[in-house]
């Protein structure tokens, strides 16, 4: 759906936040990963119309973001939830998605169902009176999900949307998105690697502006097989991935291309070794 | 002694800074009419008291508090420290900047330079404490900032309204040689008034809950808002055209969270509207219709002067900071987006100022309805003064809080606040002045000069006013601001939005 060619970006005070990024990001669920500063939120800003690119471009099921026609036709068709939810804390629920409507030009005789809608997708039909200002951290990004969802949007933009929620508001969170997903393009910005391989079928890792994978998970995984090892010796020239502590003493997950000890146990990878051992390669 | 001097090293460059920002355009202008030079510096004094004490403690602020209330020395008597800097740092800067003027333009009397250094101590000791107890009573900057306002645009718009001898009373016009003792003594009397809100604010900081639970509980009681306030608790009608309902949806928002100024204008204006009907009523009724028309005239004026650029300002920066503006550039484009927004504000200060002045005009209502020259001066008042001024400034204000970054709004609203002001003065003695500066006070004039002579010669009502002096009553040249006003916006509107749109998208 998305093709990403050539992509640069240096902002006037000569940070380069992407530098010549090829991506092509298809219809499911798909991941960004990538420290703080890793470029993320800028390539998102790029496709949702916020930021021009320096250099490259970035064509939407055929529309180019260079031309205005474009950049119109993207917004008939996105849903944005930035990481802050970007709400009118003084409306109430049922006014800031009416507003949304209003903004997304959806016809006025659909705009009340559509809310209803909505709002029984994430669950906040009972606080359909209620001041935004006083509702809790994980209704408001249910809220922010449902204002991008007014206008049924084939691509959705989503960055961190986990961040700061409770366990269990958390799973929803990931269960409403995955649900979404069908016929949709969704992009999901995250720290947290967990929400991406419970549901992204692609991702991509950046790092200071560059691409280091892009591919399905499977794939990422495949780059690191074979080198965890967890070890209950002190490591020595191996990489730590994590310590833990357990009733037999501490035990070290370490990244090692042969066995690091006689005790050592080699274990499957998950996607936090692989993310770990590409930006320590990089 | 020592947290004292740690602090002012910290502060003074933003203090001295801020000072000049503020004085300098005061001094510049003012030197341009040597009679308005002192009043200039005052009127900057004030404001600048105002804001440094809405920048010495912020309550809203609570991870700073919390940090700040945990240290060893008292919150109070760091709170104390912040605000004797800021508020020497004033004195000095107005005092310093009075006598190079004085220097400069003529020679330097001192007993007159004795009257001004006292004078402006009492000032920034008044002004500064009432916005001191407004923050902590109110527990946020931006009420203690308002409220500070407030006082101060009273004291403008009746400065001399109990007595024969403005100076001697008022705390802004500050030349005591008519009656020295009775000025010391009123300037000792607002010290002492300064000083009991101190001590007031100083006695509330002890009690830190206070601000970090009290703030909580004010949310949850707004829980059911729609109980409480009914119409603005709904969407907007279905059948409202969709870009109609888009501005509808900006200005209920610029309402809603903009409650403070709202309330102000809801209580001041029929409170001073009461004030002066009383006065009318003890008098002679012409008197009545005439105060209330000056008082239309100036003081919406000046509350659009004074106190809507610092809010709508704070408006645009708070959307950027919260989020609010990316996602609407994601629906819209950036011209789009600031073109409602602009609509949005100015339909919401409308509604304001109309509810705002309803109960003025309800005082009015039976002299209006009887006689056609006044209700036609109100309502060219209305309609071709106040609202293209506020307007005007509404529209400086939020392209301002759209372009400026952060850091430097709070100079940006300062400095737009007192150039407006200025600039309004200097329109008292100049056509050009007028049409550089269409703060609609050409037409004001006239049409006060016009209720003047009708009350003087058919009512014989006192001409209390003898130094109104008109620049001209050609109606074609009293239409040129206006036209100039509607040229200037749409200028600074293909001008603004292009920057805009530049802004959003590179950076």
């Amino acid at each position: 759906m998305i093709e990403i060619e050539n992509l640069t970006k240096v902002y006037p005070n000569g940070h380069q936040a992407l530098d010549s990024l090829q991506l092509h990001i298809p219809e499911g669920v798909f991941g960004l990963l990538g420290a703080n500063g890793a470029g993320k939120t800028t390539l998102m800003r790029i496709i949702a119309t916020l930021l021009r690119p320096t250099t490259g471009r970035v064509v939407i099921a055929g529309h180019d973001l260079v031309s205005a026609e474009g950049r119109d036709w993207t917004r008939s068709i996105l849903g944005y939830l930035p990481q802050e939810t970007g709400l009118h804390l003084d409306l109430t629920v049922e006014q800031e998605l009416d507003y949304m409507g209003v903004l997304k030009r959806i016809a006025a005789s659909e705009r009340a169902s559509q809310i209803t809608i909505v709002l029984n997708q994430v669950g906040l039909q009972n606080v359909r009176q209620q001041v935004v200002r006083t509702l809790s951290g994980g209704m408001k990004r249910r809220l922010g999900i449902a204002c991008a969802l007014l206008g049924t949007p084939r691509l959705l933009i989503i960055d961190e949307p986990t961040a700061g929620l409770d366990p269990s508001e958390r799973v929803r969170f990931r269960n409403l998105l995955y649900e979404l997903a069908n016929g949709r393009t969704i992009i999901l910005s995250t720290h947290i690697v967990e929400d991406v391989a419970q549901i992204c079928t692609q991702l991509a890792i950046l790092h200071t502006g560059h691409l280091l994978f892009h591919g399905s998970l499977e794939k990422l995984l495949k780059t690191v097989n074979g080198k965890v090892w967890v070890t209950s010796s002190p490591a020595n020239e191996q990489t730590i991935i994590s310590t833990k502590v357990t009733d037999a003493g501490v035990e070290n997950r370490v990244f090692s291309d042969t066995p690091p000890d006689v005790s050592a146990r080699q274990v499957s990878p998950n996607l936090e070794d692989a993310y770990l051992w590409l930006t320590a390669q990089a | 002694m020592i947290a004292l001097l740690s602090i002012a090293r910290l502060r003074w460059r933003r203090i001295v800074g801020l000072s000049l920002w503020v004085l300098a355009p005061a001094v510049l202008l003012g030197l341009f009419k040597p009679t308005t030079l002192n009043g200039n510096i005052t009127l900057a004094c004030s404001l600048l008291s105002v804001l440094v004490t809405f920048m010495a403690f912020r309550p809203e602020d609570t991870a700073s508090l919390e940090v700040q209330a945990t240290q060893p020395l008292p919150l109070r008597l760091s709170v104390l420290y912040e605000v004797i800097v800021a508020w020497s740092g004033v004195w000095v800067a107005s005092i310093v900047t009075l006598l190079l003027v004085l220097v400069i333009t003529q020679a330097p009397n001192l007993a007159t330079y004795a009257f001004y250094i006292s004078g402006y101590a009492a000032l920034v000791i008044f002004l500064g404490a009432t916005t001191w107890i407004g923050t902590v009573l109110g527990r946020e900057a931006r009420i203690g900032g308002i409220s500070g306002l407030f006082v101060l645009a009273w004291m403008r718009a009746f400065p001399g309204i109990w007595t024969p001898i403005p100076a001697t009373y008022s705390l802004l016009l500050l030349d005591g040689s008519n009656a020295p003792l009775a000025w010391g003594l009123y300037r000792l009397s607002y010290i002492l008034m300064g000083l009991g809100l101190c001590w007031v604010s100083l006695y509330s900081l002890q009690n830190v809950e206070s601000f970090l639970i009290g703030k909580a509980s004010r949310t949850t009681a707004r829980k059911h808002p729609s109980i409480r306030r009914p119409f603005l608790s709904r969407p907007l009608p279905a059948r409202w055209p969709r870009k109609l309902a888009w501005i509808g949806y900006e200005s209920l928002i610029s309402i809603v969270q903009g409650p403070i100024p709202i309330v102000i204008l809801v209580l001041w204006l029929p409170l001073g509207g009461m004030i002066i009907a009383m006065s009318g009523w003890f008098s002679i009724s012409p008197m009545l219709i005439e105060s209330v028309t000056l008082y239309l005239f100036f003081n919406l004026r000046l509350f659009g002067l004074l106190v809507l650029p610092t809010p709508l300002v704070f408006t645009a920066i708070r959307d950027r900071q919260n989020g609010v503006e990316p996602l609407m550039l994601s629906m819209l484009s950036p011209r789009a987006y600031l073109g409602g927004k602009l609509c949005g504000m100015v339909l919401g200060v409308w509604v304001t100022f109309l509810v705002g002045a309803l109960p003025v005009t309800l005082l009015s209502l039976p002299v209006l309805t009887f006689n056609p020259l006044y209700a036609r001066t109100y309502l060219l008042n209305l309609f071709l003064v106040v609202y293209p001024f506020l307007t005007y400034i509404t529209v400086i204000s939020v392209i301002m809080g759209h372009l400026l970054r952060p850091k430097y709004v709070i100079w940006g609203a300062a400095g737009i606040t007192l150039m407006l002001i200025l600039a309004g003065g200097s329109t008292a003695t100049s056509y050009l002045g007028n049409i550089l500066f269409p703060s609609g006070q050409l037409l004001a004039d006239n049409l006060t000069y016009t209720i003047y002579t009708h009350n003087t010669t058919h009512l014989g009502a006192p001409v209390y006013d003898p130094t109104l002096f008109l620049l001209t009553s050609n109606t074609w040249l009293l239409l040129l601001p206006l036209i100039s006003l509607v040229l200037q916006l749409l200028f600074l509107w293909l001008l603004t939005s292009r920057i805009y749109e530049r802004q959003v998208t590179t950076t």
